[in-house]
């Protein structure tokens, strides 16, 4: 998995309860996802199952198997164990 | 027809001799926006996006563009006459595909936006003068589906100079461009990727104008402009040209008629660029071959 280090710091510098907002690309496994939310909707549901919790919003773009998903630290740690996580980044980053 | 510098060292004139004029071919741009009214722009753009921070769409957005920058890279595509010349533009009958989505923060998000969007524009290239520091694989399911619908992906490599490459020009299946300005030489500015040891260039796979372009500005006069989107332009605007003369062309073989038809690079310059200056009329010979 790759974990987008401007994420990583993000993460570590904020509270469990501080809300973030991140960009989630899931693994495109066969026969998983639907043409909603493609690959990352079964991921997002795994992790809200296990934390008993639903992001606060998040946003598919099922063709490229993303999510950006709103949510506290302590349900991104949680996506960012998620096997189905190919890439979580934030949502911004430096340009040229 | 009288051309500024910089289409006549691409060898643009040849093609446009021949009649090629990039009708029939959509471009898609990520940008800052547009200003669609330019006198240089009239009649070219054929759709409109805005994503917002979450990056979702904005509901009717109306066209703007006050950075200036997607502006001026629409005029190097596909901008009309300017005073002196009879086009800033490379391909002028393009139609344009723009989202407005690189201006402001959150550029990941809203650039995942707009790439999700030219999904659906049916263009045959798109144009993205963008990049981020560092080598980010956010981008790379949105690029291989666009690869997938048959899209000739263009990227800008970069004004952080040599050995600096940005995401995701990086990415192999991306027509990446650096710059090069009068003199031939290569811009100080432009980015590249060496592999680690050694030098050895692995991106831009061409160089293309893009030091004092003139092109459309958005108070609806014309200004010059420096850096690798500039150069971009020119190779995406080549790049409607040639899928006019050819249009059941796959956007691999134009990939290739482009990147191996570039000019070689001055040796002392083989770190800078795997090749060297664009070559409209060769990349057409080879398409046609």
């Amino acid at each position: 998995m790759f974990l987008d280090p401007r994420l990583d710091q993000q993460l570590r510098r904020a509270r469990e309860a501080t809300r973030l907002r991140v960009v989630l690309v899931a693994h495109p496994a066969p026969r998983t996802g639907d043409a909603a939310r493609g690959a990352a909707g079964p991921v997002v549901d795994a992790v809200a199952r296990e934390l008993g919790r639903a992001p606060h919003a998040v946003r598919y773009l099922p063709r490229g198997h993303i999510a950006v998903v709103e949510a506290e630290r302590l349900f991104l740690d949680a996506l960012a164990r998620h096997p189905g996580v190919a890439v979580l980044s934030a949502v911004d980053a430096d340009r040229s | 027809m009288r051309f500024p510098w910089s289409l006549n060292r691409c060898g643009v004139p040849a093609l446009r001799g021949a009649g090629l004029t990039g009708k029939g071919v959509r471009v898609g741009l990520l940008e800052t926006g547009i200003r669609p009214e330019h006198p240089a722009l009239a009649g070219r753009l054929a759709s409109y996006a805005e994503l917002d921070r979450r990056g979702v769409h904005v509901p009717k957005p109306t066209p703007d563009d006050v950075a200036g920058h997607g502006t001026h890279v629409a005029g190097t595509i596909c901008g009309g006459a300017a005073p002196g010349f009879s086009s800033v533009g490379v391909a002028p009958a393009a139609e344009l595909c723009v989202a407005r989505c690189t201006d402001g923060g959150d550029a990941i998000a809203r650039i995942l936006g707009g790439l999700d969007w030219l999904l659906d524009q049916e263009v045959r290239v798109a144009c993205l003068a963008l990049g981020v520091t560092g080598r980010t694989p956010v981008f790379d399911t949105l690029l291989a589906a666009l690869t997938g619908r048959g899209v000739l992906t263009v990227l800008s490599s970069g004004n952080r100079g040599a050995g600096h490459a940005l995401s995701p020009a990086h990415r192999p299946e991306v027509l990446t461009v650096g710059s090069f300005g009068r003199t031939g030489r290569v811009s100080r500015f432009s980015g590249s990727l060496n592999a680690p040891r050694g030098k050895r260039c692995l991106k831009p796979e061409l160089l293309a104008p893009g030091e004092e372009i003139l092109s459309a500005a958005p108070d609806g006069g014309f200004a010059k402009r420096s850096g690798t989107s500039m150069a971009c332009a020119f190779v995406a605007g080549v790049a409607a040209l040639l899928f006019e003369a050819r249009p059941d062309a796959a956007a691999g073989e134009v990939f290739d008629s482009l990147a191996r038809t570039a000019r070689p690079p001055r040796r002392e310059e083989a770190y800078r660029s795997v090749g060297g200056p664009l070559d409209a009329a060769a990349a057409l010979a080879r398409l046609d071959g």
